[in-house]
């Protein structure tokens, strides 16, 4: 027999087998798929923990459009990422479902750059205390020995206010900056910062960027002469019941302001009471109702893309003026959108990092969901 | 896995028997082979969604046979292009390495020949699922003591089947923490890819650590002293801890072996 010969066979054969490995190749099902959420559940659990607890209808909601908002969250089709919502009206906990774990409850999970919104807080605390006199100040006023010796005048102008709006002209994307400031930079993270380029006047461009609020976060940790973290526990999450939480620092100990803040959805969800309750707490004025309004109005205008979605910008808060609300919004689906003309507070939160940025469950998917859930809340 | 399908020929016959009839010449081989695969996993560390799709496998292997045994050394590399239900992406990558020594029974005569014996490998399958600027690692790495049985049937001159099955009784297993794996790399260190799947070991017996790897060939000789054969592959692994991972491929490849 021949080698032609021989193969010929050969393949003959394989044909005759086709089925058989058509069988085989189907062992891959032996590996099944599984729903990914749990059953529905929105009943706030009633825990020792502070929160009280009130049904939809009692807070004036539409409870059979509320549960809409929750049917929707709890498809298999839709915010495929997500992992807990929670709906405060009046200062109660109305609603509150988990579609991935119960345990989520209690769990922390990275709210992203919804922290911001927390830094953005602590920014109107040191101007309440008085040790920061305005966002005008100048960053080089604050941390010069942050700026090398050969700082151009152009640098040395940027202003809280810059670092606040996202307008720098600082050129560090946020492409880099995460991955460059973990693993690359040794020495001092904000000198670091300092040295890339100025490719703006400071002031004049809206690039979101992560350099900008970690900026604000060196700034405030020389001014409270204590870490960002630390400041943070004294003025502002000991005062409302957060105990539990985790915030990454910087190799050099500076606390990220941009990103890092770890939380369990309860405990965000008392920020979001906080700003809804105008910075009053169990009668105490932890941020001043001035800063609030500050911080939450219209401060900037964003880039095209997110202006077409009809949004623009405060101080670290995304506004939402079709919503009449504002929110603060983690990469991955990390929300706390504040409607303060319905005293409501929509706590969402999803899987902080996303398989693509096609999984991440995005501001205007969120906004959708938030209409539902306001227009159950009635006039 | 180890496989210890490849059964040497003789080289001095100008149409050597693929499956050899009775091992009467000692003889080596060495072989390269190239599959497509399909390969499906679940871990249940990541959430209960299937991530499955097609991939492609190379394989190098050398083995030497007596007239008694036959021992050889394999190292097959697969590679899978995976996506879940809504699409999203992940790639998976093998590192199997293995020694196996096999007996000839004495069960064996005329065209049959039947192989008892053992194997050590490591085997390691990283999965990368990719965000959105980072990428997250995770895996199953064990290193096996396996028994291992094959099965020959020399149909003519020169054909031949050939059925192996290889399961592990006890290995050491390392699987990442329960917890996602956060900005864990940036593919700047590519050590990190090799180590990290090594921490954490512990011990598992068959049972524990569920796994069988079987294949079915078929070979025919070619020219002088190559060979050409097509082997379908099927290997299975669950392990329960942190979580539960299910992991599947079925590879479908053809080699070329020579004998010297």
């Amino acid at each position: 027999m021949t080698s032609k010969t021989r193969l010929a066979a050969a393949l003959g054969l394989l044909a005759r087998g086709s089925g058989a490995l058509l069988i085989a190749f189907g062992l891959a099902g032996c590996v099944p798929d599984a729903r990914l959420k749990i059953p529905l559940n929105d009943v706030p659990a009633v825990l020792d923990d502070g929160w009280l607890v009130a049904t939809p209808a009692s807070q004036g909601f539409d409870a059979a459009k509320l549960k809409e908002s929750y049917d929707l969250f709890f498809s298999e089709d839709d915010f495929v990422t997500a992992r807990s919502l929670l709906v405060v009206r009046n200062g109660y906990l109305v609603a509150e479902g988990y579609c991935r774990d119960l345990d989520d409850i209690g769990t922390k999970r990275a709210i992203q750059s919804a922290t911001k919104s927390v830094t953005s807080l602590l920014v109107g605390i040191a101007i309440d205390q008085g040790i920061l006199d305005s966002v005008g100040r100048t960053l080089y006023s604050i941390v010069p020995d942050k700026f090398g010796a050969g700082a151009d005048e152009a640098r040395r102008a940027i202003t809280l206010r810059d670092l606040l709006t996202m307008k720098s002209g600082l050129d560090f994307s946020n492409d880099d900056f995460t991955l460059e400031m973990a693993y690359d930079v040794r020495g001092d993270g904000t000198a670091h910062i300092l040295r890339k380029p100025l490719v703006h006047e400071p002031g004049t461009y809206y690039n979101y960027q992560d350099c900008d609020p970690h900026l604000v976060g060196a700034a405030l940790e020389r001014l409270a002469g204590a870490s960002l973290e630390e400041f943070a526990v004294t003025n502002l999450f000991g005062k409302i019941g957060i105990s539990d939480f985790i915030w990454l620092r910087q190799r050099d100990g500076t606390t990220y302001g941009a990103y890092g803040l770890y939380l369990a959805p309860r405990n965000l969800a008392r920020l979001g009471k906080l700003v809804v309750q105008r910075g009053l707490w169990d009668g105490e004025q932890v941020v001043s109702s001035a800063w609030i309004d500050t911080s939450t109005a219209k401060q900037t205008d964003m880039d095209p893309e997110s202006a077409g979605h009809g949004f623009d910008y405060g101080f670290y808060w995304w506004r939402v003026p079709e919503l009449g609300a504002f929110t603060a919004y983690g990469h991955g689906g990390q929300y706390v959108l504040v409607a303060p003309a319905k005293q409501l507070v929509i706590v969402m939160t999803a899987e902080p990092d996303t398989n693509g940025d096609a999984a991440e469950i995005g501001l205007p998917s969120f906004v959708d969901l938030a209409r539902i859930v306001i227009e159950a809340a009635g006039p | 896995m180890p496989a210890a399908a490849d059964v040497p020929a003789s080289p001095r016959e100008t149409a050597p028997p693929v499956v050899p009839d009775g091992g009467a010449r000692s003889a080596n081989r060495i072989a390269l082979a190239l599959g497509a695969l399909h390969m499906a996993l679940r871990d249940d560390i990541i959430g209960p969604l299937k991530w499955d799709g097609p991939g492609a496998a190379m394989d190098f292997a050398y083995w030497r046979r007596s007239p008694v045994s036959c021992q050889g050394v394999e190292l097959d590399l697969p590679l899978g292009l995976l996506t879940n239900r809504y699409g999203h992406r992940a790639g998976a990558l093998g590192l199997r390495a293995g020694y196996a020594y096999l007996r000839r029974t004495a069960w064996s005569g005329g065209r049959a020949s039947t192989f008892l014996g053992g194997s050590f490998g490591r085997n390691s399958d990283l999965q990368l699922y990719l965000d959105w600027d980072e990428e997250h690692l995770y895996w199953i790495t064990t290193y096996d003591l396996a028994g291992v049985i094959q099965h020959e049937v020399r149909l003519a001159k020169g054909h031949g089947f050939e059925i192996t099955l290889a399961v592990p009784m006890v290995s050491l297993v390392s699987r990442p923490p329960r917890s996602r794996y956060y900005k864990v790399d940036d593919f700047k260190n590519p050590g990190f890819y090799l180590s990290k799947p090594q921490e954490n070991m512990s011990v598992a017996v068959f049972g524990e650590l569920l796994s069988l790897d079987a294949s079915l060939s078929y070979a025919f000789a070619l020219k002088g002293s190559w060979a050409f054969w097509a082997k379908y592959g099927f290997q299975y692994r669950r392990y329960p801890e942190p979580e539960t991972i299910r992991m599947s491929s079925s590879t479908f490849s053809l080699r070329v072996t020579h004998d010297f």
